[in-house]
């Protein structure tokens, strides 16, 4: 700075405080934008949201404030019906979803196994196949009639009674837990390998057997995670939404998230105000369980978890490890090349459950102009809105751990509002949004509302994608940056965006995934002049052309796994090419215990490190 | 003209009970290498960040080459990049994604020097640290030692006037920390920088500086050239940093021309010391004299003018034997280096056997007393406070 500047700077208001920032978003000013756009983007639905639980018309409508939706929702007995339901299935589901993750981690960790390899791949897939997949090829797989399980069945016994059945509860509680016990499974791989073996040494010199060290001192170190895994789980039991939409609505078991869309839908008119009124309570809920994990995993800190852990020899459990192979098949088969299996058959029957197989649902496919436009507009909102995600995410981490005033705070719990929002009550608060505001008005049902809201909802995982990686950069390295004579923008360019990009290239393929197979936002956002894929599966489903629905679900996943495909082999290529310097990229910039098998950053280990970083702040 | 001149120059970040820096004054001359000493939280990283820019004071004033640089009064904050430093960093800070060569070469690159200017100067940088071989590979892929020079290459690479270092050689081991010592007085020499070193070893401090400045929490201890502080500290917390293990409360019994007899509390045995201060009669100091300079004489036989006590404890450390010995009223620190090993037996030392302490006046410091203007307590003598009583 020259003097005559300085000069100038001196002669400002002395009113004025003097607060010179040392870097981008330091001071409390700088905060004004990313905070008022998180308000806007974050904060308003729900905002919105609540006003709406008090008025008495739609959206865009002039309307009177009331208390007439609430009376409504909480004199109907079914209202409480709907609560038991949906508290039954989130805590059942969730409890048997750690319970089986558990042993699999145990198994993979611990013991000699065979086929405890193969656990983690298979569970990244079953974290990376959307929950529309589960929905979809579980109610075909189930299906009472003319499902796999069950025609099988009916071959073999000459029987007529099904022995499944996924439209039911316990169908329903059975997809919940195979879907969810894989994201348990990940975020307790990493506390589990991360304990010091020298506390379990420390039991067995006292005199602990292993059976009773395990259990004792592992599950009892590891209790804080697996409570804070538990509440987790809940959340996203309250939250389910294709699920219970595919396999428990046929059986009018009706949860919280499908109570609400039927409000809107199968009401006429729909009505806003019960839907309101339900997703606040519903925000409630969920908000104190975030709350509740919080604070007992606020209060609990792993102390004896630390980050260095040295193998021991895997315990050898003799005769019980063919158990474990056995579950481990189970698992595989029951959770991944069954549904798989079913979709893609399904696909290939003129109508589900009969007729000659053949390749006629893909032909109406790829003569529909109408579903191509869908499966392209499907993929550019996941790329371009993947990026939004993780760019507005960068901003979100950056201005919180670099920010010195109260102001951070503010702005962590504005990213961290739509993870406790479910999406389906996001997508209702976004609806209010914008229908109200002027302006907005005209974006209603285009592609860009649903692009938003899928933006939105997508924030918190590109956001926990990229903050361990941000939060291990030392610090020094941009001083030294800035010491070199950068200026503070060109150190977050030049300094910290390259060393975050592996990571922020592996978090935009991840929240592109999420995004392309997310239903719940375009359930509500879109309308039948814009459709996404997944929204089109479901209609498709609805009006029953359920192998048409299943062909063009094969052909997104297809898509989706063929991108996958091509990306690992970039990356591979890359990765050969430049190996010393990312590994000394990886080295010098995250220490995070590995959570994949894999020791180098390969898209299995990212999709895993990704999902497995949606833990909350600790 | 001064290198760096600091003036009542004060930090406290927000929530914090007590300033981190308070007040300090200080003036570098141009070419000086200064270190800041002190124990961990002493404010001496603080100040040198706050001269760096990259933490703003709370009060005061900076100037950098008789520019002033930081000004509360005057609204004055030049961002650090402005400033035109060179700073090594505690964890060498090197980019991982950039090789050897732009490392060294990137603040040449954002003062837009030429680009065969700036591979000349790399080149020449490289040299200086004997790192040329090493210029395409990445610089994290080097060894501890190699990173820091490739840090300190960096630093120095943009020509500044002024390099700081951030306790630069705490992460490499004895051997190695020798070695980039002379490494970094020589370039400090050759290129004719000014130079602010933060740094927690004393030894450290006194090799490398002209000037050393004691810090203890946020403020200015003693200032001075290494070897006023080395061998006159002014106070207690001072001599206890620079290594005199013994510190011990005494009082005035009388004054005799250029020396002074004092009664250490407590112990009752009377020494000599060099009235340097103006002592009175019934005066109470402090006496600090180093585990080296006590002469032991193993006998059961006092002797006149020495201190009668018991071995208590012996710590073989190689070069030296530590030895603690039990006297009246306290205990006593010695030292026997391994030259003087053979004047002994093998049971000379054995716990319990008596001996005999000696101290020379010239090598007791006669130091303020607790209560006194200029005392600071030592950071490591805690029982200095209960021999007291």
């Amino acid at each position: 700075m020259t003097d005559e500047k300085s000069a100038l700077f001196q002669g400002r208001a002395q009113w004025l405080r003097f607060r010179p920032s040392t870097g981008v978003f330091t001071t409390g000013r700088s905060m004004l934008i990313p905070i008022l756009v998180g308000i806007f983007l974050f904060a308003l639905p729900i905002i919105m949201l609540g006003i709406g639980a008090f008025r008495n018309a739609p959206p865009g409508l002039p309307a009177e404030w009331s208390f007439d939706a609430f009376g409504r929702t909480f004199s109907d007995p079914n209202t409480y019906k709907t609560f038991g339901i949906s508290v039954f299935i989130a805590v059942v589901s969730s409890v048997l979803s750690v319970a089986l993750a558990l042993i699999l981690v145990f198994l993979v960790a611990r013991t000699t196994t065979p086929l405890r390899r193969f656990v983690t791949p298979v569970m990244v897939l079953v974290i990376a196949l959307p929950p529309l997949f589960y929905a979809m090829s579980w109610g075909m797989l189930g299906n009472p009639h003319v499902g796999m399980i069950n025609t099988l069945w009916f071959q073999l016994t000459g029987l007529d009674t099904p022995i499944v059945n996924s439209y039911s509860l316990t169908g329903l509680i059975a997809a919940m837990v195979i879907k969810g016990s894989g994201f348990c499974y990940m975020l307790l791989l990493g506390p589990f390998r991360a304990i010091d073996r020298s506390i379990e040494e420390a039991a067995q010199m006292s005199g602990a057997g292993r059976l009773r060290t395990i259990i004792g001192i592992d599950l009892a170190v590891l209790m804080p995670a697996i409570t804070g895994v538990v509440i987790l789980n809940l959340v996203i039991g309250f939250e389910a939404f294709d699920l219970p939409l595919f396999l428990g609505t046929p059986a009018n078991i009706d949860v919280f998230s499908t109570q609400i869309y039927s409000f809107i839908t199968d009401v006429t008119p729909a009505d806003y105000g019960g839907a309101s009124s339900l997703s606040l309570v519903l925000v409630v809920l969920v908000g104190a369980l975030v709350w509740l994990q919080q604070v007992i995993l606020g209060r609990r800190r792993y102390t004896t978890v630390s980050g260095k852990s040295y193998n021991t020899t895997p315990w050898n459990i003799g005769g019980w490890r063919w158990v474990g192979t056995a579950l481990i098949v189970v698992y595989v088969v029951v959770g991944v090349i069954l549904p798989l299996l079913q979709l893609v058959l399904g696909s290939f029957q003129p109508f589900f459950g009969g007729g000659k197989y053949s390749t006629i649902n893909y032909e109406k496919l790829f003569n529909n102009p109408a579903t191509m436009q869908a499966l392209g507009t499907t993929i550019l909102i996941a790329i371009i809105g993947g990026a939004v995600a993780m760019a507005i995410a960068f901003i979100a981490v950056y201005a919180i751990t670099h920010n010195e005033t109260w102001l951070r705070r503010v702005l962590d719990g504005l990213t961290w509002l739509p993870f406790t929002v479910p999406g389906i009550v996001l997508a209702l608060g976004l609806s209010w949004t914008y229908v109200t505001i002027p302006g907005l008005r005209e974006l209603y049902g285009t592609v860009f509302l649903v692009a938003l809201g899928l933006i939105v909802a997508a924030v918190p995982i590109a956001t926990r994608a990229l903050q361990p990686a941000l939060i291990q950069i030392n610090r020094e390295l941009e001083d030294a940056s800035r010491i070199s004579g950068a200026r503070p923008i060109r150190v977050v360019m030049g300094t910290v965006l390259p060393l975050v990009m592996p990571t922020f290239l592996a978090g935009w393929f991840v929240v592109a995934i999420v995004i392309s197979g997310n239903l719940t936002i375009p359930v509500l956002l879109s309308n039948v002049k814009s459709p996404t894929v997944p929204f089109l599966v479901y209609q498709l489903t609805t009006m029953s052309q359920t192998s048409q629905a299943a062909a063009l679900l094969v052909v997104e996943l297809g898509i989706l796994f063929f991108g996958t495909l091509v990306l690992y082999f970039v990356q591979r290529l890359v990765w050969s090419r430049t190996r010393r310097r990312l590994k000394a990229t990886i080295a010098a910039t995250t220490a995070r215990a590995d959570v994949g098998d894999a020791s180098e950053p390969s898209l299995v280990s990212a999709v895993a490190g990704v999902e497995a970083g949606m833990e909350p702040r600790p | 003209m001064s290198g760096v001149s600091l003036a009542r120059l004060s930090k406290r970040y927000s929530g914090a009970a007590s300033a981190a820096v308070q007040s300090l004054d200080l003036d570098i001359a141009p070419g000086e290498f200064v270190t800041l000493l002190g124990p961990s939280g002493c404010g001496k990283t603080t100040t040198l960040r706050m001269i760096a820019g990259l933490e703003v004071p709370t009060g005061g004033e900076i100037s950098i080459n008789d520019r002033l640089v930081f000004s509360k009064e005057r609204s004055v904050f030049v961002p650090p990049e402005k400033r035109g430093i060179g700073m090594v960093f505690q964890s060498y800070a090197l980019w991982p994604h950039m090789s050897v060569k732009s490392t060294v070469g990137y603040p040449l690159k954002l003062a837009k020097t030429p680009k065969p200017e700036r591979d000349r100067r790399i080149a020449e940088m490289l040299d200086r640290v004997h790192l040329a071989d090493r210029a395409d590979d990445a610089a994290v892929a080097l060894s501890g030692g190699q990173q820091q020079r490739v840090a300190l290459a960096r630093a120095m690479a943009g020509g500044s006037s002024l390099v700081l270092f951030d306790e630069p050689l705490s992460n490499l081991d004895v051997k190695l920390r020798y070695a980039m010592r002379v490494q970094i007085r020589e370039l400090h020499d050759e290129l004719g920088t000014t130079s602010v070193y933060v740094t927690h070893d004393q030894e450290e401090a006194i090799a490398l500086a002209d000037r050393v400045v004691v810090m203890n929490i946020g403020r200015i201890e003693q200032i001075g050239t290494a070897q006023q502080v080395y061998t006159k500290p002014i106070n207690a917390f001072v001599a206890d940093f620079m290594g005199f293990q013994n510190i011990l409360p005494a009082t005035v019994v009388t004054v005799g021309g250029a020396t002074a007899t004092v009664e250490l509390n407590g112990i009752g045995a009377r020494i000599d010391v060099i009235n340097d201060r103006m002592l009175h009669q019934g005066d109470a100091l402090l006496v600090a004299f180093r585990a080296s300079h006590v002469e032991l004489e193993l006998s059961d036989t006092p002797a006149p003018g020495s201190i009668p006590g018991f071995i208590h404890t012996v710590t073989y450390l190689g070069s030296t034997l530590r030895v603690l010995i039990n006297v009246k009223g306290g205990v006593i620190r010695a030292q026997v280096d391994e030259r003087d090993f053979g004047r002994y037996g093998p049971d000379d030392f054995a716990q319990g056997h008596p001996v005999n302490i000696t101290l020379s006046p010239g090598q007791i410091l006669s130091l303020p007393a607790p209560g006194q203007k200029v005392h600071t307590e030592p950071e490591r003598l805690t029982s200095l406070v209960s021999t007291m009583q």
